[in-house]
């Protein structure tokens, strides 16, 4: 089960991922503590999804080891899923296979537990009613996921994460398959999960959360820099990260983003 | 009309493995490796003729292995980032090839002790009691292979990612599936024949991805499409003279079109 950490911190030391020949980091070290909300910034490309799949021990990295609230998960999904909430990107989610929403956060109740997965219909039920109704998804709870709009197939794979109480909550690219006023609830959602829970969280649109943010992880194919927006959100910094896409214009930062090959 | 309680033995135990299969396969996006495994099955049975004329033992057995072994074989390429299109290409142009050469071999070297023709078209009809027990045996290990795991099955092809988050060990579930795709296929080959094999992997999953709304309701319209489609070409080819592997496919066909034409669930 999640254990709900009073400080709930993750420790990144030495991390070194590649594929293959590839290296995506090398090297790679800082430490998130919570509650709180985390932003990892970065261009397309440039490693977001591989740090947070490292994180959670679905990528073994070459080198370096992955610590969450005092236990070492490097390369051990089974013992991260145990310790933090994962809500992956949309798009990369089967969608065409019909599953209802129900039947997603059912299964992170059931297979939690070990086989023969003994557990009373009714307790199952309660639990998920329960997260279904916390998130507004009770309306939708028994359709298929691809028929729900963006930000209820965010929200059920939301419950899904949350179901467990978990202390840390890592989001890739919560808004990517959003509408635009959609975009602006599911920040405030964040925001107030953010309250009591370490939440990182990966965006292509920053502006949103800045209001929220408490430290931000720059990130291209490294971690460029880590810290406060104010620390952070620096000329020089951007350019480190999103290359000749950075100007200044009239004290405003604009952005070009760009795929990193 | 005369119906042999063979003939609906093996057509109930054909359609009961080919229905609880076919949406895992829907679920899981493996339709390539679907559309394979008929062609991986029948080279399977050439070389194992030919092995077991040469050192003995039972066709099936050697089949099996054969079966398995190319199964495993696809599997691990697609999981290592080759292509389904680009592995299937490969796979299927030598799987193709190389049976024609082995079945070249078989009907010049053993031309009495064999009929192959049984193997591409099946014939449910012809089945033996013997026959009923092997399918007997294999629909229950395919069976215990897949249906206590049917939630991880299909959530391991909706996000594989969460599935390992969970502690699921998701390799056993992989080799499970892969082991009953090979013997549902290959240990089955020559009862039903290529074309039932064909059709029943893929369209029961299809019709039923289509239609349902939840997983659960999928797993059951796939089993239900394909015991329907089943026992109706059987009764229309005994009315017709026609041979049932053809009409089943029929009518899973139209069964298909017709969940198209009414827009699915």
């Amino acid at each position: 089960m999640h254990r709900m950490a009073k400080k709930p911190y993750i420790t990144v030391e030495s991390l070194t991922v590649g594929y293959g020949k590839e290296l995506v980091f090398r090297d790679v070290s800082f430490n998130l503590s919570g509650p709180g909300l985390v932003m990892v910034l970065g261009p397309n490309g440039s490693g977001k999804t591989t740090l947070f799949k490292s994180i959670l021990g679905l990528i073994p990295p070459l080198k370096g080891r992955v610590i969450v609230n005092g236990l070492e998960v490097t390369g051990k999904p089974e013992l991260a899923g145990r310790l933090i909430g994962y809500v992956p990107q949309i798009p990369r989610v089967n969608t065409s296979f019909p599953i209802s929403v129900r039947e997603i956060v059912e299964s992170a109740v059931v297979l939690r537990r070990p086989p023969p997965r003994l557990l009373t219909p009714s307790r199952v039920r309660e639990m998920v009613d329960k997260i279904l109704k916390q998130l507004g998804l009770e309306g939708v709870a028994d359709k298929p996921l691809r028929s729900l709009s963006g930000g209820q197939r965010q929200r059920a794979f939301l419950a899904r994460a949350l179901v467990w109480n978990p202390s840390i909550l890592i989001m890739d690219e919560p808004l990517s398959a959003i509408d635009p006023r959609g975009k602006e609830e599911m920040v405030s959602f964040i925001a107030k999960i953010s309250e009591e829970r370490l939440t990182v969280v990966s965006s292509h649109d920053p502006g949103l959360f800045l209001p929220y943010i408490k430290i931000l992880v720059l990130v291209n194919r490294g971690v460029v820099a880590v810290g406060p927006p104010k620390e952070t959100l620096r000329i020089e910094v951007l350019r480190r990260v999103y290359g000749g896409g950075v100007t200044l214009i009239d004290r405003c930062v604009h952005v070009v983003d760009s795929h990193v090959h | 009309m005369y119906i042999d309680p063979r003939w609906l033995i093996v057509v109930i135990m054909a359609s009961t493995v080919y229905g609880v299969l076919s949406p895992i396969i829907a679920a899981r996006r493996l339709f390539f490796l679907a559309g394979t495994l008929p062609h991986t099955a029948l080279l399977s049975v050439t070389l194992a003729i030919i092995i077991s004329s040469l050192i003995g033992g039972f066709i099936e057995m050697w089949a099996v292995a054969f079966g398995a072994a190319l199964v495993y074989m696809v599997a691990i390429l697609t999981s290592r980032g080759v292509e389904p299109d680009v592995a299937t290409a490969i796979f299927v142009s030598f799987s193709v090839s190389m049976t024609v050469i082995g079945m070249y071999y078989v009907l010049t070297m053993f031309p009495t002790e064999t009929s192959l023709w049984a193997y591409i078209l099946g014939d449910p009809l012809l089945v033996t009691w013997r026959d009923i027990h092997v399918i007997t045996v294999i629909s229950i290990v395919v069976l215990a292979m897949t249906v206590p795991f049917l939630r991880e099955h299909v959530l391991l092809g909706i996000d594989r990612d969460f599935v390992r988050l969970t502690g699921a060990r998701s390799i056993l579930y992989d080799t499970l599936l892969m082991t009953a795709l090979a013997l549902a296929t290959v240990g089955l080959l020559r009862i039903v024949g290529f074309v039932i094999e064909h059709v029943m992997l893929l369209l029961p999953g299809s019709i039923a991805a289509t239609a349902a709304k939840s997983g659960r309701r999928a797993m059951i319209i796939g089993f239900l499409t394909a015991l329907f489609g089943g026992l109706l070409g059987l009764i229309l080819s005994l009315l017709a003279g026609l041979a049932p592997s053809g009409l089943i496919g029929l009518v899973l066909l139209a069964i298909y079109i017709y969940g198209l034409v009414r827009g699915g669930g």
